[in-house]
């Protein structure tokens, strides 16, 4: 362990604003990275949904 | 082999196959990202002359191989597309024009942030930050060249032209510490010679380079899977899988 406390930690030797931004900008982006694909494949899903319920009138619900 | 590789190209098999791995891959990323991030922020030793801000190298070099490798994957799809023209090959190509870029910006962000401290400034027009801003025009070019062309066949192609084309970039990128006088550093790690640093601070780059790696491939591989599902919903495997995830009897 490098630091002997929280507030330490946080201010890194007084570099903490450059380490936190640049982890903090890699964290948003590998979450976008996780939602994007996520997002895609649901509004597919819907998308495909919408085009059944209409090629087969009567099956499903209305 | 070609048997292998002849069912690797069929989307169905791919769809099914990545459906099992999935999980795992996605596991074994978090793992080897949690354990890297908490070993290079927590336990690695400071450097004698940056200090704490060495502790961005552990995102930071991850990032920019990743962001060549994935230029290097998409142009080798490419060349799958542009020979034999697999469509599994452009589906992939597809999904790792989005995922190379948000590597690259986190390669150029990270490296922003780590030169005010280290070199006084945020960018420099040096040619490495110069030749990686390129890679980054280069995916978003593919992805703007994708999205102008309506025909499938012809976006596919053109892409794979581009991809191509783009290679020449990578070994600028690489060589450009040697051939020009850079602001940037010549590369501390190769894959013949030990490293300059002690191992203390090298060894939590691993678990974060291989973490990501299987992040990237999570990630591109679900993307694949629904560009899959969407290029081919016509097809009897695709409605059958759309009918078995929309939960309705089917698979006319």
């Amino acid at each position: 362990m490098q630091f002997d406390s929280m507030a330490a930690f946080i201010s890194m030797g007084g570099h903490g604003r450059y380490i936190w931004t640049a982890y903090g900008l890699t964290f948003a982006v590998l979450a976008w990275n996780l939602l994007a694909p996520w997002l895609a494949q649901r509004s597919f899903l819907a998308d495909e949904a919408r085009r059944l319920r209409r090629e087969e009138p009567g099956e499903g619900e209305t | 082999m070609w048997n292998w590789l002849h069912k690797l190209g069929s989307p169905p098999w791919f769809y099914r196959m990545t459906g099992n791995w999935l999980p795992w891959i996605g596991a074994a990323a978090a793992l080897l990202l949690g354990v890297g991030v908490t070993w290079g922020l927590l336990f690695a030793p400071q450097d004698y002359q940056q200090g704490h801000t060495v502790r961005i190298m552990y995102i930071h070099v991850p990032a920019a191989i990743l962001a060549q490798s994935a230029y290097m994957m998409l142009a080798g799809a490419g060349i799958v597309v542009l020979v034999w023209r697999v469509r599994l090959a452009d589906m992939f190509a597809e999904a790792c024009a989005p995922v190379g870029a948000s590597m690259t910006l986190v390669a150029l962000f990270t490296g922003s942030i780590w030169g005010k401290p280290t070199w006084g400034t945020y960018w420099e027009w040096d040619a490495r930050l110069t030749s990686v801003l390129i890679l980054l025009f280069l995916y978003v070019g593919m992805i703007a060249l994708r999205a102008a062309i309506r025909e499938a066949e012809a976006a596919a192609r053109a892409c794979a032209i581009l991809a191509v084309v783009g290679m020449v970039n990578i070994p600028i990128i690489k060589y450009s510490v040697e051939w020009w006088n850079t602001l940037h550093q010549p590369a501390s790690f190769s894959v013949t010679e030990k490293p300059a640093m002690p191992p203390e601070m090298w060894l939590p780059l691993l678990p974060c380079l291989f973490g990501l790696y299987l992040f990237f491939f999570y990630v591109v591989l679900q993307r694949t899977r629904t560009t899959a599902l969407r290029r081919e919903r016509r097809k009897q495997w695709a409605r059958a899988e759309i009918c078995r995830q929309l939960e309705v009897p089917g698979a006319v």
